[in-house]
């Protein structure tokens, strides 16, 4: 899964939350979402292969791997793409824009099931740091990609008022632009970075943990109820994911007035 | 009616509250529109003037009252099929942006289902009307167009299946005074052409004393404080509310606002034809044209005062102005040959100016 | 073997597994599309439409998909296509329900977006002139909100292409079979080259693809809002 690139007008690129006068909803579908599951789970009686793999150790473990995969590949990711997407929405570079926004939507369909085995036949070999690289190019271009779009749609009326009041391209950028980009490339960032947390699933094939261990395990050995749990809990963090990162961006925008 | 005629548009005790607000933006609203008339809809922001006029057609339900379209209550019938027979432009003129030209105007139309023939005809016809080519607009997609040329198929879009019934809500408002005034030149021309009933909404006071039959002058609640000719509403505000909004003490900047075609003016004569009947005389030359004035009612021969003249399509503030120069009593006014129409003496000026209806 | 040489020899079964990839794609857009417009327009409120009881029915439902349908994107593929398999069996009928449940989400939010995006002057032009909703949703909310409605439908074509491999995890159809062979046989002859062919046909389809769309913005935006 990759994340999908916000072609769409501004509107379009609400992220999982919503608006942020709705930021109890998330809560509210996970909380219910979990305990649907596992009070389907408690009617259910276990045996011993699903006793091995839903049980708290396993799933504390598995879940410390998949979280670890996530927030360490968001961070690249933040760090690497957000500067190279304003980079690119500088005059010097605006040229080459439109071939990287091209490229960008063209490269989602790159299944990235394919892009971590392929990794693992370079030097880096099996392993954590090479999911980590897999899940950092899986959504690299989508974050790159919404942070174009965010600064583009700054009207360019205020751009040229700012130059116009004197104000030096860095303020321009740091005091017009961004604010205005930032509800556009914050949701778009959004979708990308909870698109990650279920992509993480697939590290289990080159032996790098996570949840996906479990779901994998589980479709293996025929045990549904197994893969129901683990495949709840990895949404459930892609929701909380985007849920913080919804209460961050209310918070900042407030501070902001 | 005070003039007899049916009213076409007749509301009757209408109100309306917005769902969630206190107070009505419309009040117990009585007005009726004669059939043919122009009646402009004037008053402050908010008053109300476009939630009465969406009325009209039901855009809006008035939670009260009862609304009679040539007699008919049509409070009851469906509102779509109301709304084919009553023309509808609205200020922001909402052209469909990815029809042609030619595909606005025709939309009603296509709807009622006329056959291509006459739908063509009728396009053609209504675009000459607005004074857009058809050969060179009729192809066009509305962000191809300017401004007032938008603003002209958009009207033409309301003309489209010749309904009886129009409603403007401010059709000339974003657009720049010297193509407001062609337009509105162009407007007038075409009622005298398709006279039609016509609700006319505007923030431009000259606008509705140059188009109006009718001003009705709105208040802050949806009450309508004046409701009579231009000239009335003018020189007889009902309240101080509607003196302040015509402009209060401006009674000079009134006169601007008066066209002499629509005052009653003196009679005229001219010299050696038959009695004079105690009204003023002038010499005319050759071509009929007024060239000095030879008997004044009142006047010794030796005293006349010099003849200047205004036109017809001037205001009283033109009139004064020309008097006061030439420091003359009185003014012939004269039509387009020069030929005097008639006279207005200044001391008509600080009487009541009597005026008629419109030419 | 290298790479070319591996794809000259299994050409055709290459090109086989592309055409079911390609296939597998089109009908789960198409239903997806299918979906999300039939939900996008129906549930469509307008401010220019009088109040009705059924406007806060709509507007609710309409955000609640728009919820259920993005959060049903952070279900791991993996994860989804095997919980469909006890009810659906294996193949193609698991995949391509799995594959719609992810494209709803991108062609809803950009008909939902395109529809309410359009000026509702005109709108309210179109009501003052006695046409009724269908005539202005089929006539004027449809074509203008089409371009952003296609682009969606692009977006989610992307998206699936990448995750139908997937789908060979419950022995679904198109390029995910040479993907999982490969997979099942790491480190084995060939496995790298079956893994590589599988992911790069994917831009292969993406391609085709690409080609359509652009072939098909060009030739259905109306004339009156190309830019
Ligand atoms: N859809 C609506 N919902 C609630 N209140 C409304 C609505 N439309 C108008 N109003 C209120 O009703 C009052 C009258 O509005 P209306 O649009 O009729 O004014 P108007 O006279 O046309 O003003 P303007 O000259 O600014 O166009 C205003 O106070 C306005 O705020
Ligand atoms: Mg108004």
């Amino acid at each position: 899964m990759t994340a999908p690139t916000t072609t769409a007008p501004p509107a379009a690129t609400g992220g999982v939350a919503g608006p942020p006068s709705r930021l109890w909803v998330t809560p509210v579908i996970v909380l219910v979402g979990l305990g649907l599951v596992f009070g389907y789970l408690a009617t259910q009686t276990l045996d011993s292969v699903e006793r091995r793999t839903i049980n708290v150790e396993t799933i504390t473990t598995r879940l410390g791997e998949h979280l670890y995969l996530t927030a360490l590949s968001t961070v690249v990711v933040i760090v690497l793409a957000i500067p190279l997407g304003i980079a690119l929405s500088r005059p010097a570079l605006r040229r080459v824009q439109p071939a990287v926004l091209a490229i960008s939507g063209f490269l989602q369909a790159l299944p990235p099931f394919g892009v971590i085995i392929l990794i693992a036949f370079t030097p880096l070999g099996l392993g954590a740091t090479t999911a980590i690289v897999a899940l950092v190019l899986a959504s690299f271009l989508p974050v790159v990609t919404n942070t174009v779009v965010g600064l583009r749609q700054v009207d360019r009326a205020m751009i040229e008022a700012a130059r116009g009041v004197g104000m030096s391209a860095a303020q321009t950028l740091r005091q017009v632009e961004l604010p205005l980009a930032v509800p556009v490339m914050v949701a778009g960032v959004r979708v990308a970075l909870v698109l990650n947390v279920g992509t993480a699933t697939l590290a289990t094939y080159i032996g790098a943990g996570g949840l996906g261990t479990i779901i994998d395990g589980s479709l293996r050995l025929g045990r549904p109820t197994a893969v129901l749990v683990a495949a709840s809990l990895v949404a459930a963090l892609a929701l909380i994911i985007d849920w913080l990162a919804g209460v961050a961006e209310h918070l900042v925008g407030r501070r902001g007035g | 009616m005070s003039d007899g005629s049916r009213p076409m548009i007749a509301l009757e005790a209408i109100s309306k509250t917005y769902p969630g607000q206190s107070a009505p933006a419309v009040r117990e609203l009585d007005l009726h529109v004669p059939a043919g008339a122009i009646v402009m809809m004037v008053g402050p922001s908010g008053c109300g003037k476009t939630t009465t006029l969406k009325m009209m057609n039901r855009l809006i339900e008035p939670t009260s009252g009862r609304i009679l379209l040539d007699g008919e209550d049509v409070t009851a019938v469906g509102g779509d099929e109301l709304r084919r027979r009553i023309g509808y432009v609205i200020q922001q003129v909402g052209l469909f942006p990815h029809f042609t030209v030619a595909d606005n105007v025709a939309v009603v139309p296509r709807v009622l289902g006329w056959d291509r023939k006459r739908i063509t005809a009728r396009v053609d016809e209504l675009l000459h009307l607005v004074g857009l080519e058809p050969g060179q607009f009729r192809d066009r997609y509305p962000r191809q167009l300017s401004g007032g040329q938008q603003q002209r198929v958009g009207v033409a879009r309301g003309l489209a299946a010749d309904p009886a019934v129009m409603l403007m809500d401010e059709p000339f408002g974003a657009i720049d005074p010297i193509t407001r005034d062609r337009l509105q030149d162009e407007f007038l021309e075409i009622q005298r052409q398709v006279a039609k009933t016509i609700c006319f909404v505007t923030h431009d006071l000259t606008e509705a004393v140059k188009l109006g039959d009718r001003i009705a002058v709105f208040g802050p609640g949806g009450v309508v404080e004046q409701y009579d000719t231009p000239e009335q509403v003018l020189t007889h505000p009902a309240n101080d509310f509607v003196a302040e909004f015509v402009g209060s003490g401006a009674a000079v900047r009134r006169l601007s606002l008066l066209q002499l075609n629509r005052l009653e003016l003196d009679e005229v004569t001219v010299d050696g034809v038959g009695a004079t009947n105690g009204h003023p005389t002038y010499r005319a030359d050759a071509d009929g044209r007024a060239v000095a004035w030879a008997h004044l009612p009142g006047t010794g021969a030796g005293d006349l005062p010099p003849l200047v003249t205004v036109p017809l399509t001037g205001t009283v503030y033109d009139a004064v102005d020309v008097m006061l120069e030439a420091r003359a009593p009185l003014v012939a006014v004269v039509d387009d040959e020069d030929r005097p129409k008639g006279a207005l003496r200044w001391e008509a000026l600080v009487r009541e100016l009597p005026t008629k209806g419109r030419p | 073997m290298g790479f070319t040489e591996y794809v000259s020899s299994n050409f055709s079964s290459l090109v086989f597994y592309g055409q079911q990839h390609f296939l597998l794609v089109l009908y789960s857009v198409a239903a997806a599309t299918a979906i999300a417009l039939a939900a996008g327009v129906l549930l469509h409120t307008s401010s220019v439409s009088p109040p009705s009881w059924s406007r806060p029915v709509r507007a609710g439902s309409r955000e609640t998909l728009l919820l259920v349908s993005s959060a049903a994107l952070t279900i791991p593929s993996l994860a989804l296509f095997g919980l469909l398999q006890p009810a659906l069996g294996i193949g193609i009928a698991p995949s391509l329900v799995a594959l719609t449940i992810y494209g709803v989400y991108p062609v809803l939010r950009n008909t939902v977006a395109g529809l309410s995006s359009v000026d509702p002057a005109v709108l309210e032009a179109a009501r003052g002139m006695g046409l009724g909703p269908a005539w202005r949703m089929v006539r004027v909310q449809l074509p203008l909100a089409w371009p952003v409605i296609v682009s969606g439908i692009r977006v989610a074509t992307l998206i699936l292409i990448g995750i139908a491999v997937v789908a060979a995890s419950v022995s679904g159809p198109g390029l995910g079979q040479p993907l999982f062979t490969g997979l099942a046989r790491l480190g084995a002859v060939n496995s790298f080259n079956q893994v590589l062919s599988g992911t790069l046909g994917c831009l292969v389809v993406a391609a085709i693809y690409e080609i359509a769309f652009f072939a098909i913005q060009r030739l259905t935006t109306p004339r009156g809002i190309r830019v």
